[in-house]
């Protein structure tokens, strides 16, 4: 029926599959719109820059694009005569009349746009990226790098402030963290990269790996995600944008405290002629970590002789990583087609278990490698007007291994003892190896002048091995296990602009999972391996709708029946210690969320916005293993009912945009709605659940950020001068449930904590040339956020940052 | 909306924020005075999965509820529990692996508190006293993880680790077979250690004889491994209580061989074997046979005068689907000399508390033993001359790791 798709073309058959499935949605009404030509134009700023994110209108009519990321734009219209206007932030509109004739694509000279002298005017008028992203129904945050790129953090430290986001870290730089979202963590939050999911990517590829500078704009969805974030995230996603500038270099360098070095570069290179682009982001990150802690002094018998602050010693941790992508721009058959090496690699120090810091590691090591070829390709109005199609592919391999093969027991002194066992731990080596396809396809096509449909599908393919020198036989590397997941969405999108704006979406989740099971080892009948295989398929589906209620106020509904799939390891567990549980469903959520945007020009100096959220959350089914203290062997399974309801709240406020302070805050109540619990061992069956109606334990449920800042311009010529304060708090949490035990006498406490931080910067030449002055945790507080791992005191960096963008 | 309603409706939200962040007090705890002073061990499972174990002090185990809710110690991780004199030692924990000692304190909140602490460098097969001042703690790790047994010696005052043995596990490995601890004994200056096996995945090879290791007292010098083929090895996994001493010096070991406690196959009667007082052989004149009176014993604790408790399945024939079971269990008493058993009657048929332990409380002629069943946890009290039991406090929890007396 559809007759647009040329036979010269090769594409998969999931992709005529795709287009089949799309051509029936597509109404009459299309057809007419065959007759439709391009505008076809450049816009870019007057020292030659190509200016992204224009919008161009053509002025009385619902036409309109907007420009990619290298300046170019191409708009379908029929012919007829017309004013075309383009807007951007920062500049001036420009508007002018042209005539587009049938037949024929109307080919623009470049248009230069000048730079606006009042960016005030125009702000409030025009949207950026990110403020479109927090205009959606969903509840997102979306949080612009771009202000972030002086300072000297990672992505977990700006995430860190989203309300709603708590990040829990076990130590300084490279340690572990626990992302928790809405009291949600683990594999119920997933993440991507620029759209591509990287559960699988590697322990150097995290978000406290990253530096705010690889990032244009850090996306976090609460609860609700559009389809072309296709996964199973139970609870949200967190998606970082990296920057699409066409043509720009920078280069950045921090040193401080605990001698900390943090370089990274993001250069691109986009030839206007031949549109011939090559982009490399590289980042490099060494810390001792060596700050002080408050620790016990053991003897050799392992008894406590004093408590002294003393410096950690063996907590090195080292990451490096290279993403080259090279491929044309602006092409007929493509806006983007980039082919890309990702090279990244750890090394680790282990100091501490993950939970106590009352016996110190000397020895214990880790470390990890990844490679990861990628493919980006996108075409806006690709065989049809209004046909979008971007695709991304990545294989990733990335190994890690962990090496503790020292007979030795160390104390905080960095002294240590002959141990009469092979390691301080476990002795191992183990080296688990994963391999994994991942290909992500996104169609958007605009139906009508208000509604757009997509479709995304999302296919992954999983593969893990492992090997232990030191215990070749290791249970849990015989294994092997692979799954296969595909993950459908259609959505149905309808937009009133500046008034109304829907999507409604269902998801289609199927997974195929295979691995071994070890049988005969209970009985006498020897030891037989066997191969297991389950697939499922389930729906899920949901709205996020947002309404301005009135010019200044917007209303914001949101939800989803979400899923978690499970995985490999979660299904037929390791061969032994972990059982099969091939009935094993996914975990389920029903999240809803409702927020209000309130937006108050009080006069054209002050602007103060006030956003209060609600979310509530009903989820089950969570995947866990069973209590047990007498079986060796459990298998996981579906328990637990978990009640979440939140609110929280952001106050921002700019006056001239020369002072502007900004807080919010998170309070959540997650309580446990289970009535019994099943436990094997213990009592063999299920308990009265006497926690029911309890919250959570060890989960933060008040916490809020504070933010001031000032800019000080006329110092110099084209230099500004900016302060930042920042304060985060954190109040007390139990790791226990706070109703049972005496609660004077807990000791399991999770401090209240309250760190203070401030930034100054000074920015050269038009923001070319940058120092940055940092002081984290100013008042030296003790902060601890899992349990009793302490964070690193005060700190102190500088960094250097050169940018140049043409 | 200006500015002045816009102030109101955000102190109003402030107010309202600071209403429902305020936590309500939950303090249950009320003084526990009186002549005798109880310890228990209560864990809780939350739908998390995950136990927390909470000490909570009780007057009496016949009346009323015992409750960890706003009352008691927390203490973190899973624990195991042995008495020390009057001090309870809580074994376990989050990440590290310390021994708790707690006291009775007429002024705490909880009416206890945590005296001391010493920290292991891996899990403990075992912790007990040993002698009026001092507690052992013993490891014996797998082939993979290191070759020698630790013995570590605990100060019960000062709850120090005073000193620590350590002695090779070559002569109790069998090939790929490790040595598993499954009770001990102390005669004169012999100590003696029960042992079963097992294979890197969890198989019982080895259950064709008993295995008892002799080592010298205090010394810990590995002095020999003696065997008998009348029944398999000596207890089960985890339940740490294969061996005991009798008034005159003799050692009994209790074999089972018993799948729902971990085996993976069985092919001996179970029953008792004898040691007599300074041997290192078993007594070839003395076996009860168990499993023709009783089925197979899963706990057991030596209460005097040839008199033991013990929690036996009632599981006729098991099968690999009970494994690691510890179910469907029945109080007996049994008498090693007359070589009887006679079962209990008012306690349910129940499940263990995971084969851990056996949480039994002595008291006079009376046993306290906690049971969970789908009515909730309740202590039964059970005299042992007459063969009954009632039932008596009720616990808030979802399983009893130890009752001890601590004042």
């Amino acid at each position: 029926m559809n007759t647009t798709i040329p036979d010269q073309h090769k594409y998969s058959n999931s992709l005529l599959l795709l287009l089949a499935i799309l051509s029936v949605f597509l109404p009459p009404k299309v057809y007419s719109q065959n007759k439709q030509v391009y505008i076809i134009g450049k816009v870019s700023s007057r020292n030659g820059d190509a200016v992204t994110a224009a919008q161009i209108t053509l002025k009385g009519t619902s036409y309109r694009t907007d420009a990619a990321a290298d300046g170019t734009f191409s708009l379908a219209a029929p012919a007829g005569q017309y004013t075309l206007q383009i807007s951007r932030v920062g500049f001036h509109t420009y508007s002018t009349k042209i005539e587009v004739s049938a037949g024929s694509d109307l080919r623009l000279s470049d248009i230069v746009l000048s730079q606006s002298t009042d960016m005030d005017e125009v702000s409030i008028r025009e949207k950026t990226k990110t403020q479109k992203v927090n205009d959606q129904g969903f509840n997102v945050t979306a949080i612009d790098a771009k202000t972030l790129h002086n300072q000297g953090g990672d992505i977990n430290q700006v995430l860190n402030t989203v309300s709603g986001v708590r990040i829990r870290e076990t130590g300084g730089l490279g340690s572990n963290f626990n992302f928790s979202l809405n009291g949600f963590s683990g594999k119920q939050v997933k993440f991507f990269l620029d759209g591509i999911p990287m559960d699988n990517f590697g322990s150097s590829l995290t978000l406290n790996n990253f530096p705010a500078n690889m990032a244009e704009r850090i996306e976090v969805y609460k609860g609700v995600l559009p389809v072309g974030l296709g996964t199973d995230a139970l609870a949200g996603a967190v998606n970082i944008i990296t920057r699409t500038n066409a043509n720009f270099l920078d280069a950045s360098y921090s040193y401080g405290s605990f001698n900390t070095h943090r370089a990274s570069l993001n250069a691109a290179y986009t030839n206007a002629k031949s549109g011939f682009t090559l982009r490399a982001n590289g980042f490099y990150n060494f810390s001792n970590n060596d700050y002080k802690v408050n620790v016990p002094i053991r003897d050799a018998n392992g008894n406590e002789i004093s408590r002294a602050n003393v410096k950690r010693f063996h907590d090195d941790y080292e990451s490096g990583t290279m993403q080259i992508e090279a491929g044309i721009a602006g092409k007929k058959y493509a806006d983007r087609l980039l082919f890309g090496l990702l090279v990244s690699g750890n090394d680790k120090d282990q100091q501490t278990g993950v939970s106590s810091m009352d016996r110190p590691f000397g020895a214990i090591t880790s470390n990890s490698q990844s490679y990861i070829p990628t493919l980006k390709y996108a075409k806006k109005d690709l065989f049809l007007p209004g046909l979008d199609v971007s695709l991304y592919a990545a294989y990733n391999i990335t190994s890690f291994q962990q090496i503790d093969t020292a007979s030795r027991v160390y104390n905080w002194l960095g002294e240590y003892y002959p141990s009469s066992i092979g390691g301080e731990l476990t002795r191992t080596r183990n080296k688990i190896k994963n391999k994994e396809l991942l290909t992500t396809l996104n169609l958007n096509y605009r139906l009508a002048e208000r509604q757009v449909i997509s479709l995304n599908y999302v296919y992954t393919n999983y593969k893990r091995t492992g090997f232990d020198p030191e215990d070749p036989g290791k249970i849990a590397n015989q294994f092997p296990t692979n799954a296969t997941k595909n993950v459908l969405g259609a959505s149905w999108n309808y937009e009133i602009k500046n008034k109304f704006t829907t999507s409604v979406f269902a998801k289609l989740y199927n997974y195929d999972a295979n691995s071994f099971e070890t049988t005969g080892t209970f009985t006498n009948g020897g030891v037989v391996n066997s191969a297991l295989n389950k697939s499922a398929t389930n729906f899920g589906a949901g709205f996020a709708s947002a309404y301005y209620l009135r010019s200044d106020l917007l209303a914001k509904l949101s939800f989803e029946h979400a899923y978690r799939l499970p995985e490999p390891d979660e299904l037929f567990g390791d061969g032994l210690f972990i059982l099969k549980n091939p009935s094993l469903k996914p975990e389920k959520s029903e999240n809803f969320n409702a927020g209000l945007r309130y937006t108050l020009p009080t006069s054209k100096d002050h602007r103060i916005s006030i956003e209060p959220g609600f979310i509530y959350r009903a989820t089950s089914d969570f995947i866990r293993v069973p209590a047990s203290a007498s079986s060796p062997t459990s298998s996981f399974i579906n328990t637990g009912n978990v009640r979440t309801v939140g609110i929280d709240g952001e106050v921002k406020y700019d006056y001239k945009g020369l002072i502007h302070a900004s807080a919010n805050i998170t309070w959540q109540k997650i309580t446990d709605q289970t009535d019994s619990i099943a436990t094997s061992g213990f009592t063999g069956g299920n308990t009265a659940n006497i926690l029911k109606g309890f919250r959570m334990p060890n989960i933060p449920y008040l916490f809020g950020n504070f933010n001031l800042g000032t800019q000080i311009s006329g110092i110099q010529k084209d230099a500004v001068l900016s302060f930042n304060y920042s304060l985060s708090y954190v109040k007390n949490y139990y790791l226990s449930a706070t109703e049972i035990g005496t609660l004077a006498a807990k000791t399991d406490i999770i401090p209240t904590q309250v760190a203070h931080n401030i930034y100054i910067n000074y920015g050269m030449a038009k923001g070319k040339y940058n120092i940055n002055l940092e002081c984290r945790n100013i008042f030296d507080n003790e902060l601890f956020d899992s349990y009793r791992m302490q964070k690193p005191g005060r700190a102190f960096y500088v960094k250097l940052r050169y940018f140049i963008s043409k | 909306m200006n500015i002045r309603n816009l102030y109101k409706s955000t102190m109003l939200a402030v107010i309202a924020f600071a209403a429902v962040s305020c936590s309500k007090s939950n303090d249950n705890s009320t003084p526990v005075t009186g002549e005798s002073v109880y310890a228990l061990g209560i864990g809780v499972t939350g739908s998390d999965n995950v136990n927390v174990n909470y000490m909570v002090a009780a007057n009496s185990l016949t009346t009323g509820t015992i409750t960890p809710i706003g009352n008691g110690l927390t203490l973190t991780g899973y624990r195991d529990y042995a008495a020390g004199n009057k001090s309870v030692f809580a074994i376990g924990g989050l990440g590290e692996v310390n021994a708790n000692g707690i006291d009775y304190s007429a002024t705490a909140p909880s009416n206890l508190v945590l005296t001391g602490s010493s920290v292991f460098p891996r899990a403990l097969n075992d912790i007990f006293q040993i002698d009026d001042t001092q507690m052992m703690g013993i490891e014996i790790p797998t082939q993979t993880v290191g070759s020698n047994i630790s013995f570590y010696f605990v100060n019960i005052a000062s709850k120090q680790i005073t000193k620590t043995i350590t002695s090779p596990t070559a002569p109790l490995v069998v090939g790929a077979n490790d040595p598993i601890y499954t009770g001990w004994a102390i005669n004169g200056n012999k100590f003696y250690l029960s042992y079963m096996h097992f294979d890197a995945s969890y198989g019982t090879n080895l259950v064709d004889r008993n295995y008892i290791a002799v080592f010298s007292y205090p010394e810990m010098v590995f002095q020999q491994v003696f065997t008998d083929t009348r029944t398999g090895p000596t207890g089960a996994w985890q339940t740490k209580n294969g061996l005991f001493k009798v008034e005159n010096g003799d050692i009994y070991a209790m074999s089972s061989s018993n799948i729902s406690n971990g085996f993976s196959q069985s092919l001996k009667p179970g029953g008792f074997l004898r040691i007599k007082s300074g041997a290192t052989t078993f007594d070839p004149t003395y076996f009860f046979n168990t499993d023709l009176l009783g089925g197979k014993i899963s706990h057991i604790k030596y209460l005097g005068n040839g008199i033991a408790i013990a929690a036996i399945s009632t599981l006729t024939s098991q099968t690999a689907a009970d494994r690691w079971g510890d179910k469907n269990l029945k109080i007996s008493i049994i008498d090693l000399n007359a070589s009887t058993i006679k079962d209990v009657t008012g306690v349910p048929i129940h499940n263990g508390v995971g084969g851990r332990s056996f949480p039994v409380y002595v008291e006079g002629g009376n046993v306290f033993y906690p049971v969970t069943t789908a009515d909730g946890t309740y202590i039964y009290q059970i005299n042992v001359a007459s063969l009954t039991a009632t039932r008596g406090a009720k616990i808030t929890g979802t399983f009893v790791g130890g009752i001890f007396k601590i004042k």
